[in-house]
């Protein structure tokens, strides 16, 4: 199983699911390559948006940092969005943390 | 799919909302549109017959909707580099749009945050048609953008309804859609499905505006493009973008998302993809605005 993540997230050690390629079509780096550090600032050089590497949990692990990094007031605002939530108390978590991930993101751009 | 709206329910409608009918060249077109064997060339000659329309039919085909990297400059060059098919979505959009032109919005209704949702919901309906492989990711963008037009059309000839259903929805701070099926009775899915069947508009077009909240109980043909509506829907409240007239995420049955075959991450995905257009779709707000 595999994690689709955002270059800003990458660790070294962490091993590609699939090849990283450029919006040109270049592959820069292989599947099943371990990341080093070097790997890593390449591929932030190259303005590439995601990377797919391996183990699902580190998605939900990543979610969730970046959700943490939402202000208090957004964290009101999503916890009141889900007034009428009709989902499990998992399934609404993890929603949840999407909406703080991108109202955050949004709002630091705005 | 029809929805059975009760005869008590369409003749309060009638007896309250003001809906104007479509202009005759409008009118003319859409009628055109719907028979299988008409031809282009028929088509952009009686679309011709309207400057206006023909005006914003082009500045569609010109935008980052399409994305075409030259100015289009007639509706037969349209013709020649979109094809019918993909045309139509434009002409269906402008003819819409067209109603609102003249309309007064004075009791309150955040016109401008509501436009702002409804393209989120159309780049985001775009983003996952284009996921599932659709044929028709154009289309999709345009079903985003008019699912709630119902609203509109209340806020503009229903004033009656809506002066007592927008204080009422702040008084209680509940959904929009919770104010208008209490004030009214119905809500505005069902203003929409009225008014698209009467302006003649596609049946694709008529249940993704009329089922978008009750996609469980759709057993049409157009599942997944109303499913389709109901997430992008759901995912644009979910990140806040504009303000589809109250401040809550609609509720949505998981099964919607199975039927799509979404998991989390690919939900995150889509959101990416489709939040990376929302800047070069604002143009679109001018072209709404006229």
């Amino acid at each position: 199983m595999a994690s689709r993540i955002s270059p800003r997230w990458l660790e070294e050690g962490m091993r590609l699911a699939s090849d990283v390629v450029t919006d040109d079509g270049a592959v820069i780096l292989p599947k099943g390559k371990e990341l080093t550090q070097e790997d890593i600032e390449n591929i932030k050089g190259k303005n590439i948006s995601w990377v797919m590497v391996e183990g699902d949990n580190i998605f939900f692990d990543v979610l969730k940092k970046e959700a943490e990094m939402a202000p208090d007031e957004i964290k009101r605002a999503v916890e009141k969005a889900f007034k009428y939530s009709n989902f499990s108390p998992k399934e609404t978590e993890q929603f949840k943390l999407l909406a703080l991930k991108y109202r955050n993101s949004i709002a630091g751009k705005s | 799919m029809a929805k059975t709206i009760p005869v008590h329910i369409k003749q309060k409608f009638e007896q309250v909302v003001n809906v104007p009918t479509l202009p005759k060249v409008l009118s003319k077109v859409i009628s055109m549109l719907g028979e299988p064997r008409v031809s282009a060339r028929e088509v952009a000659k009686v679309i011709s017959q309207d400057q206006a329309l023909v005006s914003r039919i082009l500045r569609i085909v010109n935008s980052a909707f399409y994305g075409f990297p030259r100015q289009i400059k007639t509706i037969d060059h349209a013709l020649v580099i979109l094809g019918f098919n993909r045309l139509k979505a434009a002409i269906f959009t402008a003819s819409v749009l067209e109603v609102f032109k003249n309309g007064q919005n004075d009791i309150g209704f955040d016109v401008n945050g509501f436009w702002e949702h409804s393209i989120g919901v159309g780049v985001i309906s775009k983003a996952l048609a284009k996921h599932l492989r659709l044929p028709n990711v154009e289309e999709h963008f345009i079903f985003g953008l008019l699912h709630d037009v119902g609203k509109l059309i209340l806020d503009y000839y229903g004033k009656e309804f809506y002066e007592k259903v927008l204080p009422l929805q702040k008084e209680k701070d509940v959904s929009l859609r919770e104010a208008e099926l209490e004030v009214i009775g119905f809500d505005h899915s069902i203003v929409g499905s009225i008014v698209f069947e009467k302006w003649n508009l596609p049946y694709d077009m008529i249940d993704v505006v009329t089922w978008h909240h009750d996609v469980v109980n759709y057993n049409g043909k157009f599942l997944p493009s109303v499913g389709i509506v109901a997430v992008a829907d759901f995912l644009t409240r979910l990140v806040g973008i504009g303000y589809g007239g109250d401040m809550f995420i609609p509720p949505l049955h998981k099964n919607v998302f199975s039927m799509l075959n979404l998991d989390l991450m690919t939900v995150d995905y889509i959101i990416y993809e489709g939040l990376s257009q929302m800047d070069s779709m604002r143009d679109f707000l001018d072209i709404i605005r006229g």
